[in-house]
């Protein structure tokens, strides 16, 4: 008589399987070394920090009449249905630029797939920067994607413009080659926690439900920086967490959070369980004053949310296309327009093909304004550029700009409204302006 | 003693979901001999299914019903075009067959879906007012519906593979197919039905889940792991066991997770691999599960 052995297999094998990532290999760099006599070029290395001898040689020179540009996106796997849509976006930005911004360099986009892992992030960058050639990266996805990536772009200084992380690894003033393009979550959280201290001068209970990732790691550390530096009389009260990939509602961080008798909800977690939270703050009929994530602040999630999203605020920076305040908007009609024209396939009603399309304008501005420049259309002009720009794109809202100032202000988008959901506008009922220009950078 | 009784209703709710699942992981394990790692994306894709005749105009119970019949006839396809042709003995290349299903399922209800998270109404009013008080906690009308609805199917399926003489033939055949040819079963019809079953179920949590987590390409697959775990604890040939078990997991992982401070949030998941370690070095069968016995 045996015991049968079947199902302890399966399941160890099964769970392995699905669980198990393969480990990236460490980048490597086969390039000589820059060496100018440019007076420019070795003072806005300098400025920036950098060394031009850690550099290859010719990322000084003038690009090629050709260029690529890089882009690494998750193209399969669950993530690929929200973000695939970014390449597109950032296609009709640069072939719009070919076609309209007299440079004498053409971008190509290439494309590789990442699958939103960190590590293949890192080896396809690897293949578009050393195979491909590109002189430049713009719209890769996630914090933890670009610091998985930022030593390569470092040694071969190529400029990463602009980012869609929100993290603190994208503005590093280690990093200068790296320029963040989505709204910072220090900024999510100083507007949180400059709003709480406003209405609650006394102080506040505060709850915290975030991520149980990279970038909810950041959220934590910035809530926490805020509430020190701004001398907040209010405490965090309860702190929960929530696994990305968790999708069942979370009934128990809810009934820890509401008997923790907080005030006020800070919720950065991840895409699908900003609805779900929102449910179940509704079914638990806990209803304490609500910040959710830039993240979420769209009317996909607030919508889906339906009446349990009435009231809740969020940071926006961007115009929220589907929003009635920007039916008529013209700088929206531009670039849906921009989308049509230069990249037929773009979904012009998703959020996120508007996205691509800021974070590879991001990359023409700076390439324009380095064209302008001592330093020419090179990768280090490029660089310096980006780490310069002062900018109004189309898709901000009015009083919210992109600017940079080298490595002591890092952080572009430092100014945003803070927002509130009304069912019965069936969109954002426009905020405050809170405007922190040149603070953030830690 | 309220927030007590809220954190078992909390555990209760979510066990009784991965219960659910691993009723579907039965069905198949029962009637085949194998494991179907593809079956919270077949879950979730009739999911995306009852939605899409929801969106087409059906009552919501109807566009259900509708997923189930659908995803009833798709595990039948999958068992005939995947898994037939690999044969009755080719565990882990059938196991490795589920894993491409799961991709499958998995990209494809995002090309046809899309990424964006969708709204899935309940069959019950949902409102935040509809709920019975029960010692100062909220039993939602939802919750009730998808306890009752299991309770239903588990006690269904335990009559069928106890009292009948197809469910006879469905242990017969997963235990040992060869005899059960010999002795004139139909084994490979047999086996598509296992498949069928397990798919149908699937279906029905798939749908009945979704207006709590809102449809999502990813919306199964922690519910997986937890439902294999519930499986294995409970046995994999015992449909009473897997949902027994799925409640107590449930319970005890949100009770270890709220009151043990290092485990938290964070660890959580960490205590049903634990159970699920520990059962298999204990009793790999599982505590309801029955031994199997070789003639030597």
């Amino acid at each position: 008589m045996t015991l049968t052995k079947k199902p302890l297999a399966l399941v160890v094998a099964s769970l392995s399987a699905l669980v198990l990532t393969a480990c990236g290999a460490a980048p490597g760099s086969d390039s000589s070394s820059a060496s100018t006599d440019d007076d420019a070029a070795v003072s806005a290395a300098e400025e920036l920090g950098m060394d031009l001898a850690d550099c290859p040689a010719g990322v000084t020179e003038p690009l090629p009449a050709e260029a690529n540009v890089g882009l690494t996106l998750p193209l399969t796997g669950g993530p690929a249905t929200a973000f695939a849509v970014l390449g597109p976006g950032a296609q009709a930005a640069l072939e719009e630029a070919n076609a309209t911004a007299g440079l004498d360099t053409s971008f190509n986009v290439i494309q590789k797939d990442d699958q939103f892992l960190p590590d293949k992030t890192l080896a396809a960058t690897q293949e578009l920067v050393q195979k491909d050639q590109v002189v430049a990266m713009t719209a890769v996805v996630g914090t933890a994607g670009v610091m998985a990536i930022r030593d390569i772009l470092r040694e071969d200084c190529v400029p990463g413009v602009s980012m869609a992380a929100g993290g603190v690894g994208a503005i590093d003033p280690e990093y200068p080659e790296i320029v963040q393009g989505v709204v910072p979550f220090t900024l999510d959280a100083r507007i949180w926690v400059e709003a709480v201290n406003e209405r609650y001068p006394d102080g506040a209970k505060i709850a915290t439900f975030i991520g149980n990732t990279e970038s909810g790691k950041d959220y934590g550390e910035q809530i926490d920086r805020w509430l020190e530096e701004t001398g907040s009389a209010s405490e965090i009260v309860s702190a929960e967490t929530i696994e990305a990939a968790d999708a069942a509602s979370p009934s128990s961080q809810v009934t820890t959070m509401r008997n923790s008798g907080a005030d006020v909800l800070f919720a950065a977690p991840t895409g699908g369980q900003c609805i779900s939270m929102l449910t179940e703050m509704a079914n638990q009929g806990w209803e304490p004053e609500t910040f959710l994530t830039t993240n979420c602040a769209s009317s996909t999630y607030f919508g889906a949310a339906g009446p349990a999203a009435d009231g809740v605020q969020t940071v926006q920076s961007f115009k929220d296309i589907n929003s009635p305040r920007f039916a008529g908007d013209e700088g929206i009609a531009a670039v849906r327009d921009a989308l049509t024209e230069y990249a037929p396939d773009a979904d012009v009603e998703n959020t996120t093909t508007y996205s691509g399309y800021f974070y590879a304008e991001t990359l023409v501005e700076a390439a324009k304004a380095a064209a302008e420049s001592d330093l020419g259309l090179s990768q280090l002009g490029i660089i310096y550029a980006a780490r310069h720009l002062d900018f109004h794109s189309p898709l901000l809202i009015d009083g919210v700009d992109f600017t940079v100032n080298g490595t002591e202000d890092m952080v572009p988008i430092e100014a945003a409204e803070l927002n509130t959901w009304s069912v019965d506008d069936g969109g954002f009922v426009q905020g405050e302006l809170y405007d922190f220009e040149g603070e953030l950078t830690e | 003693m309220d927030l007590f009784v809220a954190r078992v209703v909390d555990g209760f709710n979510n066990g009784v979901i991965y219960g659910f699942l691993a009723l579907a992981l039965v069905c198949v394990y029962r009637g085949t001999g194998h494991l179907n790692l593809a079956q919270g994306e077949m879950a979730m894709f009739s999911a995306f299914t009852a939605y899409a005749f929801y969106a087409a105009g059906l009552p919501v119970v109807l566009a259900i019903l509708g997923a189930c019949v659908v995803g009833f006839i798709a595990g039948g396809v999958v068992e005939r075009v995947l898994i037939r042709p690999l044969g009755h003995h080719a565990d882990y290349s059938i196991l490795l067959v589920t894993i491409g299903l799961f991709l499958m399922l998995n990209a494809g209800a995002g090309v046809i879906w899309g990424g964006d998270p969708l709204p899935f109404p309940a069959p019950v009013p949902s409102t935040p007012d509809d709920y019975i008080s029960f010692l100062g906690t909220r039993l939602r009308y939802q919750q009730i519906l998808v306890f009752v609805v299991l309770v239903v199917v588990m006690v269904g399926l335990f009559l069928l593979f106890r009292f009948t003489r197809l469910g006879l033939a469905m242990r017969a055949t997963a235990s040992n197919p060869d005899s059960a040819r010999l002795m004139g079963m139909r084994v490979n019809q047999i086996n598509g039905l296992g498949w069928m079953m397990a798919a149908g179920v699937g279906a029905l949590i798939g749908a009945l889940v979704a207006p709590s987590t809102t449809l999502t390409t990813g919306m199964m697959f922690n519910f997986l792991i937890y439902a294999a775990a519930a499986a294995t604890l409970g046995g994999f040939d015992s449909p009473v066991g897997a949902v027994l078990a799925g409640i107590v997991l449930g319970v005890v992982e949100n009770l270890v997770g709220s009151y043990v401070d290092w485990v938290g949030s964070d660890l959580k998941q960490a205590v049903a691999l634990v159970i699920l370690l520990a059962v298999l070095m204990v009793r790999p069968t599982g505590l309801f599960g029955t031994k199997k016995v070789e003639r030597v």
